[in-house]
């Protein structure tokens, strides 16, 4: 199954998305951004399996300035999507 | 032990902040500093308790409730982000030393606006009137935490806007009894205790930033942007380097929920009712000097008071004695007296928990020692 990360500058920034997701029913879980995704360190992200337009689409409409957002099947591999 | 120095700090606290003291003491580690399940909840917890804070106080993004250790501790992140050596700095009368102290350190120019206690109009003409074209940063509290004088900071935001002058509220005395709207004053600053009115443990306090590039107090890990030596650029990491008060913020939060829950509008109803009869019957026993408002809206629960002859100290010692609390002295707030003319007062302070009965208390006391000065 592939999972969605959009990483954010702060765990306060992914905690706001999270909320505005929530409100809109789509569940999401904040995560550390692994490393290798993460060009300053110490990045986080919110992760989701499903539903990532709806999500993108909920947080473009709660004024929420979008990251990066990356996709990975699960085997360490991340491809960066545009939404 | 009856409590009458709320001002300092409220020592009543809602049942639910101590529970949730206690129980963040051994559930929770640091937001941020790592993916276990206590991070997790610590993490979770302070971003609650800025959700809480940006709902009591109309700010639309929580990411700009910072969470400080005190109001002292964002005044001082408010005036070192906005002044530099020389600026011309205009501050109320009424002002605390955590407000005059970071701005003689920064070596700021500063002037007061000063006016009589109570006068609302006549505070905001003494404001408009000593505002010039090179006033770099207006500071003003709300309420004065030796008078409970509540100042006309809507007004004067109103003016800062239309003037394009950075205003900080320190907000100390109101937040959790006065109405504020962080959207509606778009001050640089605002900064409060969690210890006093929003009923928080000591060590917490809250900054809301409307400034753009504030400047860091303290420069350290923030779990975030970890690579450069640079602190972030954003909000609230920028201003919260190092281990949060976890305890003391999920304290806090609890605290936030009583005051959203009992509603600013029905504890100041509460407060000022209470404070109201407080003030009748003081001036019904004579016998003291009394730094009160004849009108309500201009006066919170704070009621500086001096018996004559006797030293405010001398008065505070005898309540104690009685089993009163209450504080005695400059308050920390040197200008203030300059600006009412008193050299020190005995302040008496309400919270939502004092009761009529502890009221009648003090007035009994209060007489009594007044009384018993008259005869000696």
């Amino acid at each position: 199954m592939e999972k969605y990360y959009i990483s954010s500058r702060s765990l306060t920034e992914s905690q706001r998305m999270q909320r505005a997701l929530e409100r809109a029913g789509i569940r999401s879980a904040v995560v550390k951004l692994p490393a290798g995704l993460s060009e300053g360190g110490c990045g986080y992200a919110l992760s989701l399996t499903r539903r990532i337009e709806d999500a993108v689409e909920t947080l473009k409409r709660a004024n929420i300035k979008l990251n990066r957002i990356y996709v990975t099947s699960g085997e360490g591999v991340f491809r960066e999507v545009m939404y | 032990m009856i409590y009458l120095d709320n001002a300092a700090t409220t020592l009543k606290k809602p049942p639910e902040v101590i529970r949730r003291v206690k129980e963040a003491v051994s559930c929770m580690s640091s937001p941020g500093r790592g993916a276990h399940q206590w991070a997790a909840e610590a993490a979770e917890t302070l971003y609650r308790c800025r959700e809480k804070a940006a709902e009591l106080f109309g700010v639309t993004e929580p990411e700009r409730v910072v969470v400080t250790f005190n109001a002292t501790h964002g005044l001082n992140i408010a005036v070192r982000s906005l002044v530099k050596p020389g600026d011309r700095v205009l501050i109320s009368g009424y002002e605390h030393n955590a407000v005059l102290r970071p701005l003689h350190a920064l070596g700021a120019k500063v002037e007061v606006f000063q006016s009589e206690l109570f006068e609302p109009g006549n505070c905001l003409l003494a404001f408009e009137s000593r505002l010039t074209e090179d006033t770099k940063l207006v500071v003003c509290n709300h309420i004065s935490n030796v008078f409970g004088f509540v100042q006309p900071v809507q007004a004067i935001a109103r003016v800062c806007r239309e003037r394009g002058i950075p205003l900080v509220i320190d907000a100390s005395q109101s937040a959790g009894v006065e109405k504020i709207s962080f959207s509606e004053l778009q001050a640089a600053f605002i900064a409060m205790p969690g210890h006093k009115a929003l009923y928080g443990p000591q060590g917490t306090g809250i900054l809301l930033c409307g400034c753009d590039d504030p400047v860091p107090l303290l420069y350290g890990g923030t779990g975030s942007d970890s690579k450069p030596v640079t602190m972030p650029e954003y909000l609230p990491d920028r201003l919260e380097a190092g281990t949060h008060n976890m305890p003391g913020l999920a304290g806090l939060e609890a605290g936030l929920d009583f005051v959203l829950e009992k509603g600013t509008e029905r504890i100041s109803a509460y407060e000022k009712k209470l404070m109201g009869y407080l003030t009748e019957s003081m001036r019904r026993i004579g016998k003291t000097e009394l730094y009160a408002s004849e009108k309500t809206a201009h006066q919170a629960a704070v009621l500086s008071f001096n018996i004559p002859g006797m030293e405010p100290e001398t008065v505070a010692e005898e309540l104690s004695k009685r089993g009163i609390a209450v504080r005695a002295g400059l308050h920390c707030a040197p200008l203030a007296h300059e600006t009412a003319g008193t050299a020190g007062t005995v302040r008496a302070s309400l919270s939502v928990f004092t009761s009529r009965r502890e009221v009648n208390t003090f007035l009994n006391a209060v007489e009594d020692i007044a009384g018993r000065h008259r005869l000696s």
